[in-house]
């Protein structure tokens, strides 16, 4: 499997099946002016059913596996009722790994998280881009070394485009 | 724009650091956030390829 990482075709794979998903996490930090680098892509999906059934479409097109937590994969790419029965999953996929979880209970719904996030165009489709706060919401929670990091940055930025999420 | 605190402080070892060029995150948040992220797409793809050939190099040179 060619495992160079582009999100450029993940995005465009969840685009293509309709999936409902903000980007968090590395790719979101550097959409906010992080400079840092990151091989995955993290995104938060709507927990309704024909969601998952969209993102079990992408991750089929995408040829995705689940990676455990002893690095090995699953044998086929997760269904919509596998996904629906977790909150996390890390994925290994074509073009990278991609990691999907459903929105902390912290962060209110799906829909309000969506609503605070930015639309950022990219070639002919949009990618949603969780809003600054809620970034620093995650990463909070998160609390790994690079997670303190990148709230380092995010709380120097004084510019938050639109953002008005819960602090 | 307030960067201050950006300029602040220097890595420890081992620590990953969006930091280290005060100047460069000056520029990049003069970009519109369209254009951030597709050049951070494309650094991602490009950092990965390097690490994939880098490991396929290593793994050709164990294997004689």
């Amino acid at each position: 499997m060619n495992e160079v990482f582009d999100a450029r075709e993940l995005f465009r794979a969840l685009h293509a099946h309709e999936v409902a998903y903000v980007t968090n996490g590395g790719v979101a930090v550097q959409a906010h002016g992080g400079q840092r680098m990151t091989q995955d892509l993290d995104v938060a999906v709507a927990s309704a059913r024909e969601n998952f059934e969209s993102l079990a479409g992408a991750l089929s097109e995408l040829d995705a596996r689940i990676l455990g937590p002893d690095g090995r994969r699953s044998d086929s790419t997760p269904g919509a009722t596998l996904l629906a029965s977790g909150d996390q999953w890390h994925l290994v996929t074509r073009h990278g790994r991609l990691d999907v979880m459903t929105v902390p209970v912290r962060l209110g719904s799906f829909e309000e998280m969506r609503g605070r996030a930015h639309e950022v165009p990219m070639d002919d489709f949009i990618v949603p881009v969780a809003s600054r706060r809620d970034l620093l919401v995650l990463k909070r929670a998160a609390g790994r070394a690079q997670d303190l990091a990148d709230i380092e940055l995010l709380e120097s930025l004084d510019q938050d485009e639109g953002a008005a999420g819960p602090a | 724009m307030k960067v201050t605190s950006i300029e602040a402080g220097v890595p420890g070892p081992g620590e990953r650091d969006h930091r280290a060029v005060p100047s460069a995150l000056a520029d990049s948040l003069q970009r519109p956030m369209e254009e951030r992220l597709a050049l951070a797409v494309s650094w991602n793809r490009a950092a990965s390829e390097l690490r994939v050939g880098l490991s396929r190099i290593e793994r050709r040179t164990a294997d004689r």
